[in-house]
């Protein structure tokens, strides 16, 4: 999977938390889950499982804590999948 | 400094599994689960005390200007229901119960107070010094809640400070941390906003810091 096809499975893991469903039209590296899109904190555990899942990975608690923006969940799946 | 946040019991049952497998772990600290696991109502203890952390986490996060997302950094210590317990109505069924807590953060402590009324969990935390004015929570329907919410604090600040609505704003710091301005200026007040489901609500109190 390159990065275009990892930044959209994470679009399509993101989607059903989102409130703010035009910041989702522009999502990039930038994009923050809780500032631009909205998403309830709550929802950020849900991410993370799904995250898990999709690339079938393992996200410990130092990662996690990083995992506020689009760009960083990225960084962590690349480190994970390597 | 201060923090706030509420719960629809009714919203995250709707739209929250905590049963799903490794949901509870990746949030709450052994002793936290164990809480859980010990409770009647299992699903009304989980937002318990995830309510008890976003009050706290908003508090730190306004202190040290951090952004994180750290729940089992967050730690419950000495959660306990208060006194005051069990007032019903008349029909038995709305229950009011109060709890208290201390949690720590890094090497922060805070104490944070926490009511449940019916399906509404409401925490809040604030430092010794500050005073508090003005604490609302309301139900406010099914519309736009950030909105709503906003409109429900300029309502009560116009009726507070005897201001007019349209003189008031609120503007984010780089943090995202709101701020009130009246006639343009910024006030030296601490604000923390919440919204989930149907309710919405405020916390402000005296000086900026």
């Amino acid at each position: 999977m390159n990065k275009t096809e990892r930044i959209a499975a994470i679009k399509r893991i993101v989607e059903p938390y989102v409130q703010e469903k035009a910041a989702l039209e522009n999502l990039n590296e930038e994009t923050d889950f809780l500032k631009d899109l909205k998403i309830n904190s709550a929802h950020l555990v849900d991410i993370i499982l799904d995250v898990e899942d999709e690339f079938d990975i393992e996200i410990e608690d130092e990662a996690m804590e990083k995992m506020l923006t689009v760009g960083a969940a990225l960084a962590i799946i690349e480190e994970k999948v390597k | 400094m201060i923090g706030n946040d509420l719960v629809d019991l009714h919203q995250a049952r709707q739209e929250s599994n905590w049963r799903r497998p490794r949901y509870l772990e990746k949030i709450f600290t052994r002793e936290e689960q164990q809480l859980i696991a010990a409770a009647g109502y299992p699903d009304t203890m989980v937002w318990l005390l995830w309510s008890c952390k976003e009050a706290a986490y908003k508090r730190w996060s306004s202190e040290t200007h951090q952004r994180s997302f750290l729940p089992k950094k967050i730690a419950i210590k000495d959660f306990q229901e208060t006194d005051d317990h069990n007032t019903s109505n008349v029909e038995g069924h709305l229950q009011q119960q109060g709890y208290t807590s201390w949690v720590q953060i890094a090497d922060h402590r805070y104490f944070v107070q926490t009511t449940l009324i019916g399906d509404l969990i409401h925490s809040w935390t604030l430092s010794a010094e500050k005073k508090l004015l003005l604490h609302k929570v309301e139900l406010l329907g099914q519309q736009d809640l950030s909105k709503a919410t906003r409109s429900l604090l300029y309502g009560h600040l116009a009726q507070y400070f005897r201001w007019s609505p349209t003189d008031i704003s609120i503007q984010k710091n780089e943090h995202g941390r709101p701020f009130i301005y009246y006639q343009n200026k910024k006030c030296k007040l601490s604000l923390s906003m919440t919204h989930h489901g149907r309710y919405g609500g405020f916390l402000l109190a005296e000086g900026e810091g």
